[in-house]
């Protein structure tokens, strides 16, 4: 594997390639001014119950700086403490209570990030999914603005799929 | 020239596993975050490994270093120990640290307050 490999023909794990999304979303995805959380900028990115990513949310994004603020990874055991989160990845072992883990964030300017089939209905913001080998995400902006969070309009684009669209008055 | 204390040799078997276990679980790979969104959405991906594997199951490789294998071995230290293990590379960085991997990757160890 030489270092100037970039986009060939090799393949990455998915969940390798998700974390790296995570990265993106938090450089794309803007957060109200007053959730900036006292002299520490740290900008959390989150996970619930067993790490889906195994390592690589640490490996690939930990310590990144997004403007000003560095990403710092937690893998949380207990739901409220999701609220202290910028955002949140909850895998498809809690899908039986996703809409139980939504509810507590309940329009807390958190981002939630998910990849089971009903995420989006839910009241999750943004879900993971896998066509023809690609990573794809479908984006809930109903979902995303009663939170109080701008998806930039990169991600918008980027979009298979979004709930919402022209709804704004 | 000292004999390895007993100590350091419990702690280099417990960590020479953890190292193996690390390095598993890494291989070398561009650095995705170099890459552009819309790059990002070209690469093909395998989910070969099922998610939500608690690392106390992801299999390891295992290597037990016996007191035979000390005594014959010669180590003075133990970095030089682990060099008896399959697969863990040891490289020294100075005298007082070394770089210890399995397969690509290296990590830093460190035991109660100093490197190693």
């Amino acid at each position: 594997m030489s270092s100037g490999t970039r986009t060939g023909a090799q393949t990455t794990e998915e969940y390798r390639v998700e974390a790296t999304f995570l990265f993106h979303f938090a450089q794309l995805v803007d957060w109200p001014p007053d959730t900036q959380k006292g002299a520490d900028n740290s900008l959390f990115l989150c996970t619930i119950g067993d790490d889906p990513f195994q390592g690589a949310l640490e490996e690939t994004v930990a310590s990144k700086v997004v403007g000003n603020r560095i990403i710092r990874v937690r893998h949380l055991e207990e739901p409220e403490d999701m609220q202290a989160c910028q955002i949140v990845f909850i895998g498809k072992a809690q899908s039986k209570r996703i809409p139980m883990l939504l509810t507590i964030l309940n329009n807390t300017p958190v981002l939630t990030v998910g990849e089971t089939p009903d995420f989006l209905d839910a009241g999750g913001m943004i879900r993971f999914l896998v066509e023809e080998n690609k990573v794809r995400f479908e984006i809930n902006l109903n979902a995303a603005e009663s939170a109080r969070l701008k998806i930039g309009s990169r991600l918008l684009i980027l979009a298979e799929h979004v709930v919402g669209e022209g709804h704004g008055k | 020239m000292k004999p390895v204390p007993t100590r350091t040799v419990v702690c280099a078997l417990v960590f020479s596993g953890f190292v193996l276990l690390a390095a598993r679980s890494q291989d070398v790979q561009t650095d995705l975050t170099t890459l552009r969104i819309e790059d990002l959405m070209n690469i093909d991906v395998t989910s070969a490994s099922k998610k939500e594997q608690k690392l106390s199951r992801i299999p390891a490789a295992i290597f037990v270093i016996t007191k035979e294998d000390i005594r014959r071995s010669g180590a003075t230290d133990t970095p030089d120990l682990l060099r008896v293990a399959p697969g863990l590379d040891v490289a020294q960085g100075g005298p007082q640290i070394s770089y210890i991997g399995g397969r690509l990757a290296w990590h830093y160890l460190r035991f109660s307050g100093s490197y190693w």
